[in-house]
């Protein structure tokens, strides 16, 4: 306020803005000189500590957790910077991880039958196998065995098929029928968008899981009910996002001009609008995906979904519960696959609307 | 906007109607005779045709809906048709309020969680803090609450007294590393400045929380629910305290995005650069001049996620064994107690539609833009 | 000015499209409407060029699009050779629409950023149902090479990986790919680098004597108009104020509008306008025009009358030249070569108040 005072402040700011380098974590300059001594003792020593922790070279409960942990954490410091090396500096080795992690899931899910795994569904075909036994990744149980002696492993793996099955059909039921309606929504206005609109949102006047809870409560929970509960959960989504990207889309001049040389509305529809719309539609798919597939989680840990002997991650990880304070094996093996799943998506979701959705794009990736 | 506010008050009653009509029609997708869902196949005719009068099935749709949604509006949601047989009224109004109390706890603890985080991580955007916050975050959304449920309880339950000694341990090694730098760097800078002692009441302070963590870390317990009326205040906060925690990892972590964001935009702002340039001190530049306007999402995000939450609830409670509408609703959905589960439908739908009607008509109060148009 | 009548068109046989009474209202919430066009007379005669000129925001563009039934206009006529495409629907209009073109202004918009060029150029003829592909093909080259674009460069492209010009060129192509008898250009250079702007003319300067086309063309620019139209008609707030030839109408504007317009060109010839700031008045709102004259309310000859009564259309008085050569104005006040010719602005403010 005073024409004096700024020049007293004005130091301050010059001191405080530069420092406190308190929180800063070790210098990347340094590191980045000995990426390839990283990366081999990182490939090489992390892959060795990970194994003396599974195999039980150390046997008591907590130093093995250490352990494994130790050799992730060593493991993921040497893949990050031999991706690196291979690619660059600037490579997002978290989005390369949760590809692969999603690849090596989809495949496991898709070949699971011809999988070499110990049986995961049938008590009465385990009787001669150990129960409750612990994770040890070089074994014929690698995420160890149940009270009953069923495979986790082979449990996680049918569990995925479970999981992708309901979450993709629901995307594609959601994606198709939603992003119709949008389209129909944002390209007619008027009176189609306000019937659209009022069921769009008398859907989203439910809480999600509410509405989830409230189909499938008067369903049989079997796969395809599911699937079409976690559909119609996704719809107001996509009508929402088909309409706000048709509506950016039908007042440009390209529209006009079909017209003006005589196209109809339907050619307007699928042959103008549409390829504009769905890129967005698709990228936020993996999102969707990522949501739906915790909403499974859910309703079948609250036990409303597929059930047993039938495993999913969710009924796995509620059975697991009762124990699992000395086994916790049993709710960890499928919780991080879950986990790891569901972060791989959210990942690869926030590239792909980076990538396709020119609105996320100019929010520099934000929200 | 006086206007305003009348057409979306407006706008809820049909939302509101189809939302009942939603709710009341749950029981029509029964596939077969609902009142065989509910008794069993073993059940005798007398007892089935005892319920279908209970549901009111033996009567015409249409004449039902009008008779149920004319109890809904008098308060009255009929009784249930599973031992022990109650009036639903009675059983949301013990059970709603610990929902809501759930609620809002896990709202002020995310609030408390991403304010801070947000400022700080917003100030530094791009610094190694930033990175980790931001990680830690995109993991806590990734995070199935049921399963977050399950490691606190893992780890603050079952294994307490490690978590502790770790908690100690991590504390007091953050605390002296913190200071050790902070240390070298005032003697390599040739002096002791304000960012050398502001780095060791940092140290001092992190040190200071890790041992009151490790001496006094309370013992939840792993299910149940104490009243205030029942144990006291103090009682039931702590029962409240693991399932609000909860879900306040998730929503924290979605505040703190949508706050780190928008801070990191408004600070780019002129008027921020002026007030800086003006030299007015970082605290006061990101409190009272880049957080204020920020608020605006903030409030929008808050009141979404309260409904959300409102949802969540149904993770926890059963989780932790809470007698709340989430778990009212599951055990009724198990037992196929039809008029319980559409009351609490209803009842937290509603809920929902109105938290986010009052948020829709804040965000036109608070937004300057709006507000100037209208009047 | 700014007033009604059809005592301007011309009633031979050689006039292809004729527009009578045009108008144009977009309702708005609580019974409020934009006049956007309001009672517009135009015609053209077969391979003539008329010129649209006016403001932004006078509705020059939206009669442009209502000639084409985009949207079909609120009430009027629109007659090419004998039919009346407003009373048209379905099939029947699509098919009309082969006669009648349009580019528009701005190139990048009115490509469909997903699809490429060949595609966009063929749409016309895939939307008449043209189905030989070869064929089809072979005519999109061919066009594509008239408008200046190389088929075998551009043809995969889209539009993002074009310049304003080649875009530009590329909608003349999709337009003309249909052998349209009459082409509305609404502004087609105004959104294009200057050094483009040339260009883009002579292209379209070309394709009209190469294809034989009747042109309407609009635009703000009255340097560009002057040099391509053999006919002018200057708009004001969705009416017309003066039509003439435009030697004629440079010279004696009898409109004080087009005198203001005239006035606001620079010195310097081929140079943007900026036709607002010459005025003293804002642009009076569409929402709520002034009765009478709708240039009344920033007009300095102004008088009860141009309240009460709106103007009509009427030859212009003076010489038998001018009579002969259809210049017509809509003003109960013209400004007649004896008011004294190509006065400045304080002059005309003078005369007005006396």
């Amino acid at each position: 306020m005073v024409d004096a005072e700024p020049l007293l402040d004005a130091r301050d700011v010059e001191v405080a803005p530069p420092p406190a380098p308190d929180e800063a974590t070790p210098a990347p300059a340094g590191w980045r000189r000995h990426r390839r001594a990283i990366a081999a003792a990182g490939l090489v020593g992390g892959a060795a500590v990970t194994w003396m922790g599974t195999t039980g070279a150390v046997d008591l409960p907590w130093p093995r957790a250490a352990t494994v942990v130790v050799g992730v954490a060593l493991l993921l410091a040497g893949i990050d910077s031999a991706l690196k090396l291979w690619r660059g500096e600037r490579v997002q080795t978290a989005l390369w991880l949760s590809v692969a992690w999603l690849v090596i899931v989809g495949a496991a899910a898709l070949l699971a039958d011809v999988l070499p795994l110990a049986e995961a569904q049938d008590p009465s075909r385990t009787l001669t196998e150990p129960s409750l036994v612990r994770p040890d990744l070089f074994s014929e149980h690698p995420l160890g065995t149940d009270r009953q002696s069923l495979d986790i492993l082979g449990g996680v793996v049918y569990g995925a098929r479970v999981s992708l099955t309901v979450g993709l059909g629901a995307v594609a039921i959601g994606l198709v029928v939603g992003g119709f309606l949008g389209l129909l929504a944002g390209y007619y206005r008027g009176r189609v968008d306000a019937v659209i609109g009022l069921v769009t949102d008398a859907l989203i006047a439910f809480p999600p899981l509410i509405l989830l809870l409230a189909l499938v409560s008067a369903l049989e929970p079997s796969v395809r009910n599911v699937t079409i509960g976690l559909a119609v959960l996704s719809i107001p989504i996509y009508v929402r996002l088909a309409r706000a990207n048709t509506l950016r889309y039908a007042e440009r001049d390209f529209v006009v001009m079909a017209r003006a040389l005589g196209g109809r509305d339907r050619r307007i529809l699928f042959r103008e609008l549409l390829p504009n719309v769905l890129p967005p539609l698709v990228s936020y798919g993996f999102v969707v995906v990522a949501v739906l597939v915790v909403a499974e989680a859910s309703l079948s840990y609250l036990g409303l979904s597929v059930q047993r002997p039938n495993p999913t991650w969710g009924n796995l990880i509620a059975a697991g519960e009762d124990s699992f304070d000395r086994h916790p094996h049993l709710v960890f093996a499928p919780g991080i696959v879950l986990f790891l799943t569901v972060f791989a998506l959210n990942r690869v979701g926030e590239a792909a609307r980076v990538l396709w959705d020119p609105r996320a794009r100019r929010a520099d990736g934000g929200r | 906007m006086g206007t305003m506010i009348a057409g979306k008050l407006l706008r809820l009653v049909p939302i509101v109607l189809l939302v009942s009509l939603g709710s009341f029609l749950l029981l029509e997708l029964v596939p077969g005779d609902p009142a065989l869902a509910v008794l069993g196949e073993t059940a005798t005719p007398e007892r089935v045709a005892e319920v279908r009068a209970e549901l009111g099935l033996d009567r015409p749709l249409a004449e039902r809906y009008g008779e149920w949604l004319g109890g809904v509006v008098t308060g009255d949601f009929g009784r249930s048709v599973v031992p022990p047989v109650q009036d639903v009224s009675t059983m949301i109004a013990a059970r709603l309020p610990v929902t809501l109390e759930i609620a809002l706890l896990a709202m002020l603890m995310s609030l408390a969680m991403a304010v801070p985080f947000g400022l700080w991580t917003a100030h530094r955007a791009g610094a190694p803090l930033d990175t980790a916050v931001g990680g830690a975050a995109f993991a806590a959304i990734s995070m199935p609450s049921f399963l977050s449920a399950l490691v606190l309880v893992f780890f603050l339950i079952f294994n307490r007294g490690s978590v502790r000694l770790l908690v100690l341990v991590l504390g007091l090694a953050l605390a002296a590393g913190v200071a050790v730098r902070a240390v070298r760097s005032a003697r390599r800078d040739g002096g002791w400045e304000r960012s050398h002692r502001l780095a060791l009441v940092g140290a001092a302070v992190a040190a200071g929380v890790a041992v009151l963590l490790a001496v006094a870390l309370p013992v939840f317990p792993r299910q149940g629910f104490v009243r205030i009326t029942g144990g006291g205040l103090i009682e039931n906060l702590r029962s409240a305290f693991l399932p609000a925690l909860t879900l306040a990892l998730v929503e924290g972590a979605v505040f703190l995005r949508v706050l780190r964001n928008d801070l990191v935009g408004t600070l780019q702002e002129d008027f921020v650069l002026a007030a800086r340039a003006k030299g007015m001190s970082t605290p006061h530049v990101l409190v009272r001049d880049a957080l204020r306007p920020s608020s605006f999402s903030l409030v929008t995000v808050a009141g979404v996620t309260l409904g959300r939450l409102l949802g969540g609830t149904v993770i926890v409670e059963t989780v932790f064994r809470v007698p709340g509408m989430g778990s009212m609703l599951v055990d009724a959905i198990q037992t196929k107690d039809f008029p319980v589960v559409q009351a609490s439908v209803l009842v937290l739908a509603l809920l929902f539609v109105l938290i986010n009607t009052a948020v829709d008509l804040s965000y036109a109060y608070l937004d300057p833009r709006i507000r100037r148009g209208g009047r | 000015m700014a007033g009604s009548g059809t005592a301007h068109l011309r009633d031979d046989d050689d006039v292809l499209l004729r527009v009578e009474d045009l108008v144009v209202e977009f309702p708005l919430s609580r019974g409020r409407k934009v006049h956007a066009v309001s009672g517009v007379s135009l015609d053209v005669r077969r391979g003539e060029t008329l010129g649209v000129v006016g403001e932004s925001g006078c509705g020059k563009s939206t009669t442009g699009r209502a000639i084409l039934q985009l949207p079909p206009p609120t009430s009027g006529r629109v007659v090419l050779e004998g039919t009346d495409l407003t009373g048209l629907s379905g099939a029947a209009l699509r098919a009309a629409r082969d006669r009648l073109q349009i580019v528009l202004q701005d190139p990048i918009s009115s490509l469909n950023p997903r699809r490429k060029v060949r595609d966009v150029v063929a749409e016309g003829l895939a939307i008449r149902g043209e189905t030989d592909r070869a064929r089809v093909r072979e005519r999109v080259d061919e066009m594509l090479r008239a408008v200046g674009l190389d088929p075998d460069l551009v043809g995969d492209r889209r539009a993002h990986e074009l310049s304003g010009g080649q875009c530009q060129r590329v909608c003349i192509a999709r337009a003309l790919v249909l052998e349209p008898q009459v082409l509305v250009c609404d502004e087609p250079v105004s959104a294009l680098d200057v050094s483009v702007q040339a260009q883009i003319l002579n292209l379209i300067e070309d394709m009209k004597a190469r294809y034989g086309l009747t042109l309407v063309f609009i635009t703000h620019d009255l340097a560009v108009v002057k040099n391509v139209s053999d006919r002018i008609a200057v708009m004001y707030l969705g009416k017309l104020c003066e039509v003439g030839p435009p030697d004629e109408l440079f010279a004696r504007p009898a409109h004080p509008y087009t005198r203001v317009l005239l006035s606001s060109i620079p010195e310097l010839e081929g140079s943007e306008l900026d036709v607002g700031a010459a005025d003293a008045g804002e642009l009076p709102s569409p929402l709520d025009p002034p009765s009478g004259c709708r240039f009344r309310t920033r007009c300095p000859r102004a008088t009860d009358r141009c309240g009460a009564e709106e103007p009509q259309m009427r030859l212009v008085p003076g010489n038998g030249a001018a009579g002969a050569s259809g210049h017509h104005v809509a003003c109960h006040h013209p400004m007649t070569a004896d008011a004294g010719p190509a006065g400045d602005g304080a002059e005309l403010a003078e005369t007005g108040a006396t």
